[in-house]
């Protein structure tokens, strides 16, 4: 088949597109709406799980808290020694940590032992961008914040925080680092300090940490689950978390909630494409006839599809489009509301900022696939029924 | 070869099956049709004129009999084949016209041309030529909507005359518009009649086309009424 006759009836299909303006709006506006649900729902859960990789390059190895009666409580510092002693384990440090309240916004302060606490991993892109590292022993109260938090706070670095704590108690930090980090999420949220300050901020007793932070010898997630369950056979009355596994948990709470959305958006698209076939189908008059014409006219039942595959191909890349630029607009623009808060969890209050949103070249794959591939078949097989009709019984209407 | 007919029907059926039952359209109907004349098939509304002009035209397939074309027969061609011989041979006007009404003149005109190998530039061209013979110049992009019955009528021939056919089908050219728009019609149909050597096949019971055309074969129940050649060619 010629070249030229295929740029006929890329032509002719490109005017269909335009000239029947009704059916191409109608397709495009309840297709938009399905692919930019999808797609603000995917590009969340996928900016979602990306950050939460990125903020497990913060965390240990193996995180070690106590546990008694059935439910999480402070941990006694002679565990630390206890952990030191087993075989595989490289660093051992308590942290004191806890969340705040200012301005109905909730920060997470964490006291660490600085010098002794891993911070600098490349995955998590730890940087002071301004000011200094907190060093052991600090004359007064001070603190590193994240970019975020400077933002959200306007705190330079010398000014001074009056933090309050959830019994009301208050106490004043001097701001001496802003850092960034890769996860949006610390950097929006975490204020972190020394050990010591935080334990008078949070009134912990000197023998007890929040938990304690393991990291092994190994960098291998398998040896750190195994690591994990060293401990807990060796040391009583604590709970151990290995990061693997911590980071399994969010992407499957991430995964699940945007499960809940794929649900409602398959129940919009099988509407969608009972829609669609409607108003393709031999219920179409007017589509069946134009059928019959070109037929008549010479075109073969090959052709007539063809210029229906190009017709939806267009309708649907289109449609795909506007739902993704929607999705993007609603998520990287304007927050995502209501999304958020259900994909993040309803009980925790973040401090507002744009939340960490990922673009795959896979999501894009679905979202475009998701707008065309049923397409296509809501409107293919109409379609094909009328071009396999003869062209006489298809314009008397028999 | 000079009398041979351009066209033969043998023995043609064309059976519909409406739910359980059997609707004889066209019964056992051998006609001829000669090269470069007007051929009128007459009869009654329900007589099969247009069933038989469907046969003839290669739109459907006989139930049982051939339509012999050009002395070949296409009994047994694909639906890929007579597309092809459509294309080549054959310019259609529609009793409803059945012009595309959010297309311009120039577009529905056009339509035949991009099922071929032709550049879209040459087609406009090709397209345009026909529409200026046609008087249609000042109308090349109205809508079809814009234009009047007549004009609308003239849109069709164009459409039916842009790809050169040597046969021309029409069918009830005349059903909707007046005595005097059939009458400049057949004017003009006669006058591209002799300028492109067509073929013209028409059905009708209008008595004004019947007058005009060079052979008359006329339908009732489905069958040839009179037998062959009941007017003088």
């Amino acid at each position: 088949m010629g070249y030229k006759k295929q740029l006929n009836l890329c032509r002719y299909a490109f005017r269909n597109v335009q000239v029947y303006r009704g059916r191409t709006i109608s397709i495009l506006i309840s297709l938009s709406i399905i692919i930019g649900l999808l797609s603000a729902v995917d590009f969340l859960r996928e900016g979602i799980n990306q950050d939460a990789d990125a903020s497990l390059a913060f965390a240990p190895d193996v995180l070690v808290q106590g546990y008694e009666a059935g439910r999480l409580v402070p941990i006694e510092n002679t565990k630390i020694a206890e952990i030191e002693g087993i075989e595989g384990v490289r660093v051992v440090s308590p942290r004191v940590w806890g969340y705040l309240s200012a301005a109905n916004r909730l920060y997470t302060m964490m006291g660490i032992e600085f010098g002794r606490y891993p911070l600098n991993t490349s995955e998590l892109a730890f940087e002071i961008r301004d000011g200094r590292i907190i060093e052991p022993n600090e004359s007064h109260p001070v603190c590193i914040i994240g970019s975020g938090v400077a933002e959200d706070s306007s705190a330079q670095v010398g000014s001074w925080l009056l933090l309050t704590d959830i019994n009301g108690v208050e106490m004043d930090f001097e701001v001496i680092g802003i850092f960034s980090v890769t996860s949006k999420i610390y950097s929006h949220d975490l204020i972190l300090t020394d050990i010591q300050f935080s334990r008078i901020f949070f009134n912990m007793d000197t023998n007890y940490s929040t938990d304690i932070a393991v990291w092994s010898e190994s960098n291998s997630n398998s040896d750190s689950s195994d690591l994990a369950l060293v401990i807990a056979d060796t040391v009583d009355g604590i709970k151990v978390i290995d990061k693997f596994t911590m980071g399994n948990l969010i992407h499957h709470s991430t995964n699940e909630r945007a499960g809940y959305f794929t649900i409602i958006w398959s129940v919009l698209l099988i509407g969608s494409l009972l829609f669609t076939f409607t108003i393709s189908s031999a219920v179409s008059i007017e589509a069946r006839k134009e059928i019959g014409l070109l037929k008549t006219l010479g075109f073969s039942t090959f052709d007539v599809l063809e210029i229906r595959i190009i017709e939806y191909t267009m309708t649907g890349f289109i449609a795909s489009t506007i739902g993704i630029f929607c999705a993007i607009i609603y998520d990287f623009y304007l927050g995502a509301p209501i999304l958020a808060n259900f994909m993040l969890g309803w009980s925790v209050l973040f401090p507002p900022y744009i939340l960490p949103l990922k673009i795959t070249f896979e999501s894009l794959l679905v979202a475009y696939g998701i707008g065309i591939i049923p397409l296509l078949i809501g409107v293919i097989v109409p379609a094909w029924r009328n071009a396999i009709t003869e062209p006489d019984e298809v314009l008397r209407g028999l | 070869m000079k009398d041979q007919p351009i066209i033969e029907t043998r023995k043609l059926w064309k059976i519909y099956y409406a739910e359980t039952q059997e609707v004889e359209a066209i019964r056992d109907v051998s006609i001829k049709i000669p090269s470069g004349k007007t051929t009128c098939i007459a009869g009654p509304s329900g007589s099969g004129k247009s069933t038989l002009l469907a046969l003839i035209g290669l739109l459907t397939y006989p139930s049982e009999g051939q339509v012999v074309l050009e002395g070949e027969s296409t009994s047994g061609l694909s639906e890929i084949f007579l597309t092809k011989i459509r294309r080549k041979k054959f310019g259609f006007i529609f009793q409803s016209q059945y012009l595309l009404p959010h297309y311009t003149s120039l577009e529905n005109t056009i339509l035949p041309l991009l099922a071929q190998d032709i550049s879209y530039k040459d087609a406009t061209q090709q397209a345009i030529a026909v529409l200026e013979k046609l008087e249609l110049e000042e109308r090349v992009n109205f809508r079809v909507r814009q234009l009047s019955g007549g004009e609308a009528q003239r849109v069709c021939i164009a459409r039916a005359l842009v790809t050169n056919p040597s046969i021309l089908v029409a069918d009830e050219p005349s059903a909707h518009i007046d005595s005097r728009l059939t009458e400049e019609f057949l004017q003009l149909l006669l006058t591209l009649k002799e300028e492109h050597q067509l073929t013209v096949i028409m059905a009708s019971h209008d008595p004004q086309i019947i007058k005009i055309a060079d052979k008359e074969i006329e339908l009732k129940d489905g069958a040839v009424k009179n037998g062959l050649f009941s007017k003088a060619t």
